[in-house]
């Protein structure tokens, strides 16, 4: 069964090279047969991965610990779910996961375009299958996941208790997805460079290739932050580690990207920003990969030193100069003929939130790698830890914050001064009473002071984008109620998109909350012993030990009482791991609207004194909520149109004139 | 003048900020990284050498010493590698201050960039080139008038 793994993933890389190279000698000959041909490869060699990740997924539930890989990661009492999980829980795996996805989305891809695209296809297909042969390299040859341990034993070493999580069973996997997903946007890119068809067709075939792939990586970050919120124990939710930055940078270039292409497609404009975008997006999803597996930069994320980092290295640097060349000999074509109607126009500020989000990006990454540079010129290696990342990124945030209120009061090609200064006396005005009334409550620091009233000037904006949108449709829908349905429904970009913002602003009232207000408080208690922290009464009632499947548990009992009303008990706990010799912290968490009270189990001593640890998180709550109302927008702003595709072009169509009668409308109003 | 202002702009928006305070474990432990290999700041590790760092940071704050001092102490024993942020001084004073001007210098050209694409740029650029052409012909046409005035006194 095992020897079937191998033989899958060993004829998939011969195959991914077949694919390869009928699809260049297809291109060369413009014979469509060479091309049908790469694309049986492509399916080949998916169903033989397949066969791999199954034998191999198959082992960690059994525990065959002939392979090494299942060794390493599974233990006899390891749940079936978390042995499953193993999959992605190590460096072979991972990888041979990534390389199944990218076979799986590239036969999608070739199924979608049977009848289009058929100049760029054979180059993407040529494209997607250098980066597969790369995967499938790497494991044939580097890392393989069906190497023999070559002895007998009785017991694996167990999976890390860390990713002993249900979030570290679905975080892993959506970031991969996300990962992957911005292959299929970078292929069409470089197809387009290849062909000098950079015209907007590559952006519109691959529209929902990079939403989805956005989305993934989204629901990927937010999984991450939870998990680490309630397993790494320290009472936060994001800790600006390597890894987590290598997965916040292309989300950052992808969201920039997500808004210039709009440009591109009403402008015709920005056609080389768009491709250095999306390039640079994926480039980073393999720079986050190089940082995870090469070992080079410290990280808690990290699989430990291998040579793989120079082999992701080469292919990165083969990726950029090929890319670079592309867009260099491309120039004449990425060439814009068109001009922006006014500099105050919509168009100006997509570029500035441009600007913003890769200034972001470009932080992050001068600051990820500072420490190499460092060593490398004066010989000395330093930490940028998170007081860095929170000094640099919080004033740029809160720059994104103001563009994302801007940008929808200003309207497209060309926005009048009577327009322009109509369309913000209501928001300028809430910002004024927010600002007003947070200092009146308080508020004094001047961070939190301008993202709270900055959140609410960009509420504002999108709250009177749904009225006027729903004013306007009250001409045609009986109630209030079908003219939102039918507006957001038949409108979908246009308001998924509104929703996304909405979502990210209830996300930046948590995180404007929880890293402002936050407050902590420890103390060594003895049975009876009450903890204040804020309104709150912590009774310590003792601890308890307990056996679980895997672990020793020794967890306490905190009465939980907040201006005076019983809220129940709480259990913080920690969880010995004798496999692993590691101890775990099992916080305990009471969540609302207004806050979390998070409480920690430190040392415990033989008189069954225990030392607490109580933080109370403001807001928290708010970031996960506006991460569902984030999925929400972005299911609903890439939902197809049922109707037909030429019907569906009407339908877009309505949609770009219903926006620029709205501008009309409002413009007309002042007027 | 409107691109000063732009640069202004910019500079208010992204000046750091710094708030006083007093010297407390958490303040000191937000400061420096874990030392058991783990790689995450101390505040955020909660294993065993974490626990034994912020006792002796208790111990000498106990001892009076502030903020500064005991941070010092730990860059003495491990190096620059234990601060969880590189200091404000030197080579490393690159790290905090180029994202700023890379975004400073890049916002402003590409406010230049934005006002050469604009088209009611352009129809600035041509009045502006108008009212140049306008002032040399009145020049001109007022140099001949003169000539052609002193000529008539002659």
């Amino acid at each position: 069964m095992i020897e079937l793994g191998q033989i899958g993933l060993m004829l998939s890389f011969v195959l991914s090279f077949y694919a390869l190279f009928v699809s260049l000698i297809g291109i060369k000959n413009r014979s469509g047969q060479f091309l049908v041909s790469s694309h049986r490869a492509f399916n080949s060699s998916f169903l033989l991965l397949s066969i791999s990740i199954f034998v191999l997924g198959q082992a960690l539930v059994t525990k065959n610990y002939e392979l090494r890989y299942v060794a390493d990661h599974v233990s006899n009492n390891l749940p079936a779910f978390y042995a499953f999980s193993a999959l992605w829980a190590g460096q072979a795996g991972s990888l041979l996961f990534w390389a199944w996805l990218l076979a799986l989305f590239t036969i999608i891809v070739i199924r979608q375009n049977r009848n289009k695209n058929l100049v760029l296809m054979p180059y993407v297909n040529a494209t997607l299958a250098g980066i597969l042969i790369f995967f499938l390299f790497l494991l044939v040859f580097f890392t393989n996941p069906f190497e023999k341990l070559g002895f007998a034993i009785a017991n694996g070493q167990g999976l890390n208790p860390l990713l002993q999580n249900p979030g570290m069973i679905f975080h892993p996997p959506t970031l991969y997805l996300g990962y992957v997903g911005f292959s299929i946007p970078f292929a069409f890119a470089i197809a387009a460079l290849i062909t000098r068809k950079v015209d907007s067709d590559w952006i519109t075939s691959t529209r929902r290739w990079t939403l989805f792939s956005w989305l993934l990586l989204t629901i990927g970050i937010i999984l991450g932050a939870k998990w680490a919120y309630v397993e790494l124990g320290w009472g936060g939710y994001w800790g600006w580690d390597p890894v987590e930055n290598a997965s916040f940078m292309p989300w950052l270039t992808g969201t920039a990207f997500l808004h210039s292409v709009m440009i591109q497609e009403r402008k015709s404009m920005l056609k080389i920003w768009n491709v250095s975008l999306i390039i640079i997006t994926f480039l980073l999803t393999i720079l986050g990969t190089f940082i995870t597996r090469s070992g080079i930069i410290s990280s808690v994320h990290s699989f430990g030193e291998s040579n793989l980092g120079y082999i992701f290295m080469l292919f990165l640097s083969t990726s950029i100069l090929f890319s670079l060349y592309l867009i260099l000999t491309r120039q004449e074509e990425l060439r814009s003929r068109n001009k922006l109607d006014s500099f105050l126009s919509r168009e100006s500020t997509f570029l500035f939130n441009n600007l913003i989000l890769i200034g972001a990006a470009f932080a992050i990454l001068w600051g990820t790698l500072f420490p190499i540079i460092s060593e490398a010129v004066r010989g000395i290696k330093i930490t940028v830890g998170p007081p860095f990342f929170n000094t640099i990124t919080v004033p740029i945030g809160i720059a994104l914050i103001l563009l994302t209120g801007v940008c929808p009061l200003i309207s497209w090609r060309k926005a009048s001064i009577n327009n322009f200064l109509r369309n913000f006396v209501i928001p300028v005005s809430v910002f004024a009473v927010a600002l007003i009334f947070l200092f009146v409550m308080g508020i004094r620091s001047i961070y939190p002071l301008m993202s709270f009233a900055l959140i609410a000037f960009v509420l504002t904006t999108v709250f009177m984008e749904f009225y006027r949108g729903v004013r306007a449709r009250m001409h045609y829908d009986a109630n209030v109620f079908i003219a939102f349905k039918n507006l957001l429904f038949k409108f979908r970009r246009r308001y998924g998109g509104f929703i996304v913002h909405i979502g990210i602003m209830l996300m930046f009232i948590g995180i404007t909350g929880s890293s402002a207000f936050g407050t902590e408080k420890e103390q060594s208690m003895k049975k009876g012993d009450v903890l204040k922290i804020k309104n709150y009464e912590l009774t310590f009632m003792g601890v308890d030990q307990f056996k679980t499947a895997n672990a020793e548990a020794i967890s306490a009992t905190i009465k939980v009482k907040r201006d005076g009303e019983d809220l129940g008990l709480l259990h913080p706990s920690k969880h010995y791991h004798e496999l692993q010799k590691q101890t775990m912290t099992e916080v305990a968490i009471l969540s609302d609207y207004k806050e979390d009270l998070y409480l920690i189990l430190g040392s415990v001593t033989e008189d069954g004194a225990a030392f607490i640890k109580a933080h109370i998180n403001p807001l928290v709550a708010w970031i996960w909520w506006g991460s569902y109302v984030l999925i929400l927008g972005t299911i609903i702003a890439m939902w197809p149109y049922r109707k037909k595709s030429k019907e569906s072009q009407m339908l877009q169509g309505t949609e770009k004139q219903y926006q620029e009668s709205l501008t009309y409308q409002t413009d007309k109003e002042t007027v | 003048m409107k691109s000063v202002n732009f640069v202004l702009i910019l500079i208010f928006l992204f000046l750091p900020l710094t708030a006083w305070s007093s010297t407390t474990v958490s303040e000191v432990e937000k400061n420096l990284m874990c030392t058991c290999g783990c790689t995450m700041a101390l505040y955020t590790c909660e294993c065993g050498t974490a626990a034994k760092m912020r006792n002796q940071i208790q111990a000498m704050i106990d001892k009076g010493m502030d903020k500064d001092k005991i941070i010092a102490t730990y860059v003495n024993q491990y190096g620059e590698r234990i601060l969880s942020a590189p200091t404000k001084s030197g080579f490393n004073l690159l790290a905090w201050v180029l994202p700023f001007v890379v975004l400073i210098v890049v916002g402003f050209f590409l406010y230049k960039a934005l006002r050469r694409w604009s088209i009611d740029s352009e129809h600035d650029d041509e009045e502006k080139l108008q009212t140049e052409v306008e002032a040399q012909y009145n020049k001109k046409l007022k140099e001949e008038l003169d000539k052609f005035e002193e000529g008539e006194g002659e």
